[in-house]
C-alpha cells in the first residue's frame, strides 16, 4: 500500500472517530443493556472528563496538581448538601448543580492564587496536602456531610439511559471547550508556560494570570462535571476525594497521552472498559474477552516484529532483537508458569507475583520494539493487525477444551501503576496520542518545527548549550 | 459572650495582616533594611495587636537579630494557650498534666519513626533533586515484609525482622531506580521533573495494590511485639514511670527510629561513601571529575532512602497489630510534611521536623474539643502547619533560600 496523503489520512481519522462516537452513542441499545453496565459506563465517562481536564492542567500548562479529584469531590458535595438543606426552587437539583459548580470554581481559583509561588515538586506536595485536608474534613464533619456513611443524593429526572447520555454530552461539550481554549491565544500561552516559565514571561506572557486562569477554568469544568455526575448517582461518599482516584486519573491520562485532552479521554474509556472486563477473566480455549483479543494482538505483533527482523537484514538476528530476546523469553516463561499455577489454590499470591512479573516483562518487550521501530511500519499493518487479531481471538475461542477462570480482584488495580510506569518510560506521549497524531498529521508538523528550531540553534548559540552546570543543586548537610 | 470569642478569633489574623502591610512600608519609607519586616510586623500584630505595630512603627528597631521575632512567636503561642484554657476549662489537656505528658511522649515516639522515614526521603532529594512519591509505599513494604517474616516464615524476633525488611526494600528501591529513574540522569528524558513525579507515583500505585493483594485480610493474626521475646530484658507491655505511662513497644519503635537517624548522620559524615553522596549532592560534574561514579551514587542513595523507609515501617509494625497498605498515602504525607518543615535536604531538620509533626498530631488530636472528630482530624493539624510553611517559608526551618 502506498503512503497516504495528509488530507486522506485526516479524512480517515475523522471517519474512524465518527464511527467510534456513533458506537458509543448507540451502545445503550445493544451493549449497555443492564443498569450495572450503564453505571460503569457513566463512571468511565466521568473519569474521562477528569482525565482530559487534568491533561489540560498538567500536560498542557505543566501544573502538576494532585488536588483535581478533591476539587471535583468538593463540588459534588457542595451541590448535594445544597439540595438537601435548601427548600423551594433554589434548592432543586439544578440549583445544586449551579452551586456545586460555583463552589468548585471558587475553591479552585483560590487554590490557584495560593499556588502562584510554588513550582513543580512543591506544587505537587501542596496540592496533595490540600486534597488530604479536604478529604479529612469531609470525613470528620459527619453532621454536615454524612461522613464515612456517605450522603444520599437527589437524582436528576430521567432514567439511567438518559443520565448516560447526559454525561456523554457533557464529556463532548467539555472536550469542545478545552479544544476551543487550546486553539486560542491563551492555549498558546499555557503551552509556552509549560516549556519555560521565565522565557514565556520574558516574551510577554502574563504568567501569573495564565496560571490562575488554568486552575480556575479547570476547576470550573470539573465542578460542573462532578455536580452533574453526583446527581445521577444515588450516594456520594468521601472515597470520591481519595488520592487513589487521583492516581487512576493520572494513570489513564498518561496511558492515553498526557499532552492531548482527547487522547486522555479515550485512554480513560479504554482503560476502564478493559478493567471492567478483567474483573474475572477466562484464559485459553473456549474463552472470548478482552484478554483473548489482547493476547491475539500481542502474538501477531511479536510474530511480525520477529519476522521483519529476520527478513530485513538478511543477516543473523539483528542486535535489536538480540537485546530484546531475553525480555521475551522471561515473559513467556513467567506467564506459562502462571497458567500452570493459577489452576491450583484460589488467590495464591505467588501466582499473581509471577503473572505481574511476566506482564511487566512482556510490556517492556512490546514497548521497546514499539519505540524501536513501530511507527515506520505501523502505517501499513496496523488496521490489518486489528482485524486479524479479532479473527484470531475467534479462532482461539473455537478450540475445543476448557478455559481457565481466574478472579483478579484487587490485583487488577496494580496494573494501573505498572502500565503507567512503563508507558512513561518507553512511550512518553502515551499509547493513544501517537495514533491521533498519525491521523491528524500533527506529528509531521511538529517534526518540521523542531527541525526548523534545531537548524536555527546550530547557527546561533549551540556552543553555550552545555556551559552551565546543574541547574538546581540542594546541598546536604 | 459569643461575640467576645468571635473577636478573639478574628483579632489575631486581622492585626497580623495589618502589621504585615504597614510595617514594611514604614521601613521602606525611612530607607531602612526592609528584610523580615513583613514577618515581624505580622507576628507583632498577632501577639500584641495595635501596640506591637505601633512599637515597630515608632522606634523601627533593627530586625537582623532574631530576638523580636522569637519573642513575638513565643508570645503568640502563650496567648493561644491561655485562650484555649479559658475557652475549654474542662478539657483534659487543661486539667491533667500527666495526660499532656503522655501525649507528648507518644507523639515523640511516633514522630521519631516517621522522622527516620523522612530522612530517607531527604537523602533522595538532596542527591537526586527529586521527591519520591512512592515513599509511603516503601514504608508499607517494609511493614508488610516484617509482618510476613514474623508471622508466617520463621516466627522470629521482631527486632531481627527489621534489617531483613530493610535489605528487601533496598533491593526493590535499587531495581526501581536502575530501571526507571537512571535514564533520567543520562539526559534521555524530556522534562525530567515531570517524569520523576509521575513515574514514582505510578510505582507507588503498583506497589500499594500489590501489597494489598499480597497481604489479603490479616484479621485475627497480629504481629509479635518487641516484648514477646524480650531482647532488652523488658517484657511488660506498659509500665508507669512517675506520671508517665510507658508503652514499651511504641517507645522501642521510637528509639529504633532515632538510632536509624543517627546511623545515617554517621554514614554521611564519617564514611567515604557518605562523603561521595554529599559531593554528588553539591556538584555532580565536579564529583565525576574526582572519580565518583554518579550513576552508582544515585542508585545507592535511592536504595538507602527506601531502605530507611522500609526499616521505619518494619519498626512500627510490632507496636501496631498489622500493617495497612491502604494508608500508605497518608503515611507518605507525614514524611512530606517533615521534610518541608525541616528544610529539604537537611538531615537534622528532618529529625526535628519528625518530632514536631508527632507532637502536633498527638496534642492536636488529644486536645481537640470534640473527641468524636479528633481522630479524623489527626493528620489535619500537621497539614495546616505544612501548608502555612510552604506558603510563608518554603525552604523550611533549616533549608537555605534559593
Amino acid at each position: 500500500m502506498r503512503e497516504m496523503t495528509a488530507d486522506r489520512r485526516r479524512m480517515a481519522g475523522l471517519v474512524v472517530l465518527g464511527v467510534l462516537v456513533v458506537l458509543i452513542a448507540t451502545s445503550p441499545a445493544f451493549f449497555l443493556t443492564s443498569g450495572y453496565r450503564l453505571d460503569v459506563a457513566r463512571l468511565a465517562l466521568y473519569m474521562a472528563i477528569l482525565a482530559s481536564t487534568w491533561s489540560l492542567l498538567a500536560g498542557v500548562a505543566g501544573q502538576f496538581s494532585f488536588a483535581h479529584v478533591a476539587l471535583a469531590g468538593l463540588g459534588g458535595y457542595a451541590g448535594a448538601i445544597w439540595v438537601r438543606d435548601v427548600s423551594g426552587w433554589p434548592g432543586s437539583v439544578y440549583g445544586g448543580i449551579v452551586i456545586g459548580t460555583l463552589f468548585a470554581w471558587l475553591v479552585g481559583t483560590l487554590l490557584g492564587l495560593l499556588l502562584l509561588r510554588l513550582r513543580a515538586a512543591y506544587l505537587a506536595l501542596f496540592t496533595i496536602a490540600f486534597a488530604e485536608l479536604a478529604r479529612l474534613t469531609v470525613v470528620a464533619e459527619t453532621d454536615f456531610t454524612g461522613g464515612r456513611l456517605s450522603l444520599a443524593v437527589q437524582q436528576l429526572p430521567g432514567d439511567e439511559t438518559a443520565h448516560f447520555y447526559l454525561v456523554l454530552v457533557l464529556l463532548g461539550a467539555i472536550l469542545g471547550w478545552v479544544y476551543w481554549l487550546l486553539r486560542s491565544r491563551t492555549g498558546l500561552f499555557l503551552r509556552a508556560m509549560r516549556e519555560d516559565e521565565q522565557a514565556a514571561a520574558a516574551l510577554g506572557v502574563n504568567v501569573v494570570r495564565a496560571k490562575v486562569f488554568v486552575f480556575s477554568i479547570t476547576s470550573l469544568m470539573i465542578g460542573l462535571a462532578a455536580s452533574v455526575y453526583t446527581h445521577t448517582v444515588s450516594r456520594i461518599a468521601p472515597e470520591r476525594l481519595e488520592l487513589l482516584v487521583m492516581g487512576q486519573v493520572i494513570a489513564v491520562a498518561v496511558i492515553g497521552g498526557l499532552e492531548s485532552p482527547l487522547a486522555a479521554a479515550i485512554g480513560a474509556l479504554v482503560v476502564f472498559g478493559t478493567l471492567e472486563n478483567l474483573r474475572e477473566i477466562s484464559i485459553g480455549p473456549g474463552a472470548m474477552n478482552v484478554v483473548t483479543v489482547l493476547l491475539a494482538v500481542g502474538i501477531l505483533v511479536l510474530v511480525y516484529v520477529i519476522f521483519r527482523a529476520f527478513r530485513s537484514a538478511g543477516a543473523p538476528v539483528p542486535r535489536r532483537i538480540g537485546r530484546l530476546a531475553p525480555w521475551l523469553v522471561i515473559s513467556v516463561a513467567l506467564i506459562t508458569v502462571f497458567l500452570f499455577m493459577a489452576g491450583g489454590e484460589d488467590g495464591d499470591w505467588t501466582a499473581w507475583m509471577v503473572l505481574i512479573a511476566g506482564a511487566v516483562a512482556l510490556s517492556v518487550f512490546v514497548m521497546r520494539s514499539y519505540a524501536a521501530g513501530l511507527p515506520a511500519w505501523l502505517e501499513r499493518v496496523y488496521p490489518a493487525v486489528l482485524v486479524a487479531s479479532v479473527a484470531l481471538s475467534f479462532l482461539i475461542r473455537s478450540i475445543p477444551g476448557e478455559s481457565l477462570d481466574v478472579e483478579l480482584g484487587v490485583w487488577r488495580f496494580g496494573v494501573f501503576g505498572a502500565i503507567l510506569m512503563i508507558t512513561l518510560r518507553f512511550a512518553r506521549n502515551g499509547l493513544i496520542f501517537p495514533i491521533l497524531q498519525y491521523f491528524s498529521g500533527a506529528k509531521e508538523a511538529r517534526k518540521e518545527t523542531v527541525e526548523f528550531r534545531d537548524a536555527g540553534d546550530d547557527a546561533s548559540h549551540a556552543p553555550q548549550a552545555t556551559a552551565d552546570g546543574r541547574p538546581d543543586g540542594e546541598v546536604a548537610r | 459572650m459569643s461575640w467576645f470569642w468571635a473577636w478573639m478569633l478574628i483579632a489575631g489574623p486581622l492585626w497580623a495582616i495589618i502589621g504585615s502591610r504597614v510595617v514594611p512600608r514604614r521601613y521602606r519609607s525611612l530607607s531602612l533594611d526592609s528584610r523580615r519586616t513583613r514577618a515581624a510586623g505580622g507576628l507583632m500584630g498577632a501577639a500584641l495587636g495595635p501596640l506591637g505595630i505601633a512599637y515597630l512603627y515608632r522606634s523601627t528597631p533593627d530586625l537582623s537579630g532574631r530576638r523580636i521575632m522569637a519573642g513575638a512567636s513565643i508570645l503568640v503561642g502563650v496567648e493561644l494557650w491561655l485562650l484555649f484554657r479559658a475557652a475549654f476549662p474542662d478539657n483534659a489537656c487543661n486539667t491533667s498534666a500527666s495526660y499532656v505528658a503522655n501525649q507528648l511522649q507518644n507523639g515523640i515516639s511516633l514522630g521519631l519513626v516517621f522522622a527516620a522515614m523522612a530522612v530517607g526521603l531527604t537523602l533522595i532529594y538532596s542527591v537526586q533533586s527529586i521527591i519520591s512519591f512512592t515513599h509511603g509505599q516503601f514504608f508499607m513494604f517494609g511493614g508488610v515484609a516484617a509482618f510476613f517474616l514474623a508471622t508466617e516464615v520463621w516466627e522470629f524476633n521482631a527486632v531481627l525482622a527489621i534489617p531483613i525488611a530493610g535489605v528487601l526494600s533496598l533491593i526493590v528501591g535499587m531495581v526501581f531506580e536502575r530501571t526507571m529513574l537512571a535514564p533520567m540522569h543520562g539526559g534521555g528524558i524530556e522534562r525530567a521533573g515531570e517524569y520523576a513525579i509521575l513515574v514514582t507515583f505510578g510505582f507507588g500505585l503498583f506497589l500499594q495494590f500489590a501489597l494489598v493483594g499480597f497481604l489479603g485480610n490479616p484479621t485475627g493474626v497480629r504481629a509479635p511485639r518487641y516484648t514477646d521475646r524480650p531482647l532488652l530484658g523488658i517484657d511488660t507491655a506498659a509500665f508507669d514511670l512517675g506520671p508517665l505511662r510507658i508503652r514499651t513497644d511504641f517507645v522501642i519503635a521510637g528509639l529504633i527510629g532515632a538510632l536509624l537517624i543517627l546511623l545515617l548522620a554517621w554514614f554521611l559524615q564519617r564514611t567515604w561513601m557518605g562523603r561521595s553522596f554529599r559531593a554528588v549532592a553539591q556538584q555532580r560534574d565536579a564529583a565525576s571529575v574526582v572519580g565518583i561514579n554518579s550513576g552508582r551514587t544515585f542508585t545507592l542513595a535511592f536504595g538507602i532512602g527506601t531502605m530507611l523507609a522500609g526499616m521505619a515501617g518494619a519498626a512500627l509494625v510490632p507496636a501496631l497489630n498489622f500493617p495497612i497498605p491502604q494508608i500508605a498515602g497518608q503515611v507518605a504525607i507525614r514524611s512530606y510534611i517533615i521534610i518541608v518543615l525541616g528544610g529539604l535536604g537537611s538531615v537534622l531538620g528532618a529529625g526535628l521536623g519528625g518530632i514536631f509533626v508527632g507532637v502536633a498530631e498527638a496534642l492536636g488530636a488529644g486536645c481537640f474539643p470534640d473527641p468524636a472528630r479528633a481522630s479524623s482530624y489527626q493528620l489535619a493539624f500537621p497539614l495546616v502547619l505544612f501548608a502555612l510553611m510552604l506558603l510563608v517559608r518554603p525552604q523550611g526551618f533549616f533549608g537555605r533560600a534559593e
